[in-house]
């Protein structure tokens, strides 16, 4: 049986980085992308990313799309004026966004027989509330409950060597913009609206561990029961 | 690497300009949102949600911004602002 691991992909410098690394062990990489509803566009991006990726290890990669717009919905936006009154801050729009990502990744691996899980995480992005250490921890045992192993191939992997390995590979790197590049991974609106005062004045983003931590544990529940959901939905 | 205070420019000082010229464009992008969202809201009730959060969190950010809470602008310091402390060998 080849071995097989699934990737959260939007195509950028992180996750193509981590594409590519996966396939050092495994057979199949399944590349997932999820679009929640609300100021998501451009991913056509991803899609031409996904075509690099092809090119030049064919057969490789499966790409995966599909929104998680009702499940967003259901966790993160049902709520939001309550958790914004609680925690008096944005960030739960873009962590709750991602919860359901991850959410609707363990019932992707459910349904293929994967038992390995992956983003593009990074140390050097953990000003972003999902790719703070604690929001890593606190997701690897949401897949551990659900049976599959969550790891971070590139977390400690710096942008600089990321970059570098893309370039040496040939792969479209966009437009660079203070220490990003942009115009090569879906854009999300809210997301800039919730960094433009770091990215702007380097003022500090408004999540603090204790405060993203009571946030993640108080949708557990939710996450696991939609989780359950569908996949009893699957089983009928 | 950062990590120890919320990203690897959080803290640092800028300078007047950029304040200034991102105090415009801070405002007219959350402006023209807002009026997306309050267009999207008539045509969809269920977007008045999405409306409302956005409209607080604006002027919250916006009174921030203005009183300059958590933005130093135009300090030199010597100090490094995000010390990383070193673990022992």
């Amino acid at each position: 049986m080849s071995r097989q691991a699934a990737l959260m992909f939007s195509g950028g410098v992180d996750s193509t980085v981590a594409a590519v690394k996966l396939l050092e062990d495994f057979d199949k990489v399944h590349l997932l992308t999820f679009a929640n509803g609300y100021g998501h566009y451009a991913f056509g991006r991803t899609r031409r990313r996904v075509q690099e990726l092809d090119e030049r290890y064919p057969g490789r990669f499966v790409h995966f799309e599909a929104s998680i717009k009702q499940m967003f919905e259901e966790i993160c936006l049902s709520s939001i004026r309550d958790d914004y009154r609680l925690y008096k801050s944005a960030f739960m729009w873009c962590m709750g966004c991602k919860l359901c990502m991850h959410a609707r990744s363990i019932i992707y691996c459910h349904q293929n027989g994967i038992k390995m899980m992956s983003d593009g995480s990074a140390s050097d992005s953990d000003e972003m509330v999902e790719q703070m250490l604690l929001s890593v921890s606190m997701v690897y045992w949401l897949y551990e409950s659900w049976g599959i192993e969550y790891f971070v191939p590139v977390y400690h992997i710096d942008r600089d060597d990321k970059r570098q390995m893309l370039r040496d590979g040939g792969y479209h790197l966009g437009i660079p913009v203070l220490d990003r590049y942009i115009g090569i991974q879906p854009s999300c609106i809210p997301g800039e609206l919730y960094y433009l005062p770091y990215i702007l004045f380097n003022k500090t983003p408004g999540h603090e561990e204790e405060t993203v931590a009571r946030y993640i544990a108080s949708k557990r529940e939710q996450l696991d029961r939609v989780i359950r959901q569908a996949l009893s939905k699957e089983a009928i | 690497m950062a990590g120890c205070c919320g990203g690897k420019n959080a803290g640092k000082p800028i300078g007047l300009g950029r304040y200034l010229t991102g105090l415009v464009f801070f405002t007219t992008y959350h402006g023209v949102v807002h009026t997306a969202l309050s267009g999207a809201a008539l045509l969809a009730p269920r977007m008045a949600t999405v409306r409302d959060f956005h409209g607080h969190y604006f002027q919250h950010l916006l009174r921030e911004a203005v009183a300059r809470d958590g933005i130093t602008v135009g300090a030199k310091t010597d100090e490094e602002v995000c010390a990383i402390e070193e673990s022992p060998a």
